[in-house]
């Protein structure tokens, strides 16, 4: 059985009357790519305080390593994170940072500290002063800090937040490479879903402070809707003629918009069916499922449901 | 603990600031000696030493009895001291990195104020020694013995540096619960004005146990005995555990 590496059980958070986290529950296994999912104040970046300690935890239990809330500063040692933007000493270069958490860390080998610099890409910044790195690079050093003890479970909140297109494909190499060379078990948010999807193996989604799903990519590639969507002048007719030729699933989205829910129909043969029954065909799109269709219709489904 | 302190330790050897520092220190501790020059915050200002040390021509203990005086101003110094060692965890969040790496709370707090005070007995060594080496160099007679002298300055660079480490230890608690250097550092700066003023408006016995400084001056002129240093260290043990567990307490409870 795969070793549980976090073990997030019942966790509720209150800052004053808004409730942060409402009852989270959630496990992370050895070698899995969590991306946690949710709009601005869902609780993601809470979570990720609650699990380093940096936010006190109230109610429920966490488990990290097999060790209990409270009790796992031997657990958190296994444990590197980057939370909210990356924080470095300025008036110090990147060498001489890394140094800084070298020695916090106890890491005697100066070759951790030239392999972290090489593994972000920072080679030609080590003698340049934190303040004077960009955003991006910045960026980069805070993820060098978390790397930088080889730790078994990674956390990172927003880690390709100001980067460049080059960038990100960077940090996704560098993400798979930690993944599959190092086996280091990695919990990450981004507000950039396309990315999120390309590096995860698991998914959380969490909206309003409660955790509404969970799901492996495999059962993610399932669900999420992938077709054909129709833009016509008569919804109600168009819906007639494909009800009566029997091809479906569809929904109807507005006054002009239908959507076929699978991508395994011939369009010409489609367009030329609608027109022949009279509908006007004013566009035709063939649409792939995203994560962020997927994540757009789960909040709607969860919204309607708590209405 | 001791890989935080490392750590501090190596940050501090490569920041400017800690170099500025002990150069102003030195330089001020250089210039008492050479001018002859007493001042500082006090609240019971020893007028027979102050008038002797006016008249009389200057041994390398009177250097260090002056500068002892005057050492209350060192506090402003030390200040960037304080801002380099803990001030800028705060200020730029690197605490973060700190408490992630799986050190506790307790040992944070610890490791700061030890560093705090290992960072302060290094400068304050430097100004008693600058006084020593100007002393000898401007051909000043040592004034006692040289096991005497270098015991009294021992004594009075502990007694100094752990005095203005308990100021510290109360604006590591300020800047704990107000997140702001500002107010820790404006902290700092009242402490020995404060202490001075309201002995000057309310004749209260007991401000003599906070009046560090005054401590520190009795001990150069070697006016305290070891018995009546008691009430003295006790009050400061009892500043430093309170100060040290709310900070523990508040950063426990912390939203970070």
């Amino acid at each position: 059985m795969t070793e549980t590496i976090l073990d997030f059980n019942n966790v509720s958070k209150k800052f004053g009357r808004f409730q942060a986290l409402d009852s989270v529950s959630f496990e992370i296994k050895r070698g899995d790519v969590y991306g946690l999912i949710g709009e601005n104040g869902a609780g993601k970046t809470t979570i990720m305080k609650l699990i380093t300690k940096l936010s006190p935890l109230r109610h429920g239990s966490i488990s990290l390593f097999g060790e209990t809330t409270g009790h796992y500063q031997q657990a958190l040692k296994r444990t590197g994170a980057m939370i909210e933007s990356p924080a470095a000493f300025g008036n110090l270069t990147v060498d001489q940072n890394l140094k800084v958490i070298a020695k916090q860390n106890g890491i005697q080998s100066k070759n951790a500290i030239d392999d972290a610099i090489s593994f972000v890409g920072l080679e030609k910044k080590r003698k340049t002063k934190a303040k004077h790195l960009s955003l991006g690079q910045r960026q980069r050093l805070g993820l060098a800090f978390a790397i930088l003890p080889h730790p078994d479970f990674l956390i990172l909140d927003e880690p390709i937040n100001g980067l460049d297109p080059s960038g990100i494909i960077e940090i996704r190499k560098l993400l798979y490479k930690l993944n599959h060379e190092r086996q280091t078990t990695i919990l990450i948010s981004s507000h950039i879903l396309s990315e999120l999807y390309q590096v995860s193996t698991k998914f959380g989604f969490i909206h309003h402070g409660k955790f509404i799903k969970q799901l492996t990519k495999a059962e993610l590639d399932k669900e999420k809707q992938s077709g054909i969507r129709l833009e016509v002048n008569d919804v109600a007719k168009a819906a007639e003629v494909l009800d009566n030729a029997k091809i479906k699933p569809f929904s109807v989205s507005n006054n002009h918009s239908i959507f076929v829910q699978t991508n395994q129909l011939d369009t010409g043969k489609l367009s030329q069916l609608l027109i022949m029954n009279g509908v006007e065909l004013n566009g035709m799109t063939k649409q792939e499922g995203s994560l962020e269709q997927y994540y757009t219709t789960l909040l709607k489904q969860t919204d309607e449901g708590e209405k | 603990m001791i890989n935080q302190i490392r750590a501090d330790m190596y940050r501090l050897t490569h920041s400017w600031g800690f170099y500025i520092t002990l150069g102003l220190v030195v330089a001020y501790s250089f210039l008492i000696t050479k001018s002859k020059s007493v001042g500082g915050i006090m609240v019971n200002g020893n007028q027979d030493a102050l008038t002797r040390l006016s008249r009389e021509n200057w041994t390398a203990l009177d250097g260090i009895r002056g500068t002892t005086m005057s050492s209350s101003v060192l506090m402003y110094v030390l200040i960037g001291l304080f801002v380099i060692i803990i001030g800028y965890e705060f200020s730029q969040q690197t605490y973060k990195n700190t408490l992630i790496s799986g050190i506790s709370r307790f040992q944070f707090i610890t490791a700061k104020y030890v560093m705090l005070l290992i960072s302060i007995l290094i400068t304050i060594a430097a100004y008693f020694a600058t006084v020593i080496a100007v002393s000898l160099i401007l051909g000043r007679h040592v004034g006692t013995s040289w096991a005497h002298l270098m015991s009294t300055t021992g004594i009075t660079t502990i007694a100094v540096a752990f005095f203005i480490s308990i100021v510290f230890s109360i604006a590591i608690l300020t800047l704990i619960v107000t997140n702001s250097v500002v107010i820790s550092s404006i902290l700092i700066v009242i402490f020995p004005l404060a202490v001075a003023t309201i002995h000057i408006f309310a004749d209260w016995n007991w401000l003599k146990y906070i009046d560090f400084f005054g401590v520190s001056n009795d001990v150069s002129l070697g006016k305290l005995t070891i018995s009546q240093f008691g009430p003295y260290l006790l009050t400061c043990a009892i500043i430093l555990v309170v100060c040290i567990g709310v900070s523990l307490l508040t950063i426990r409870e912390k939203e970070l």
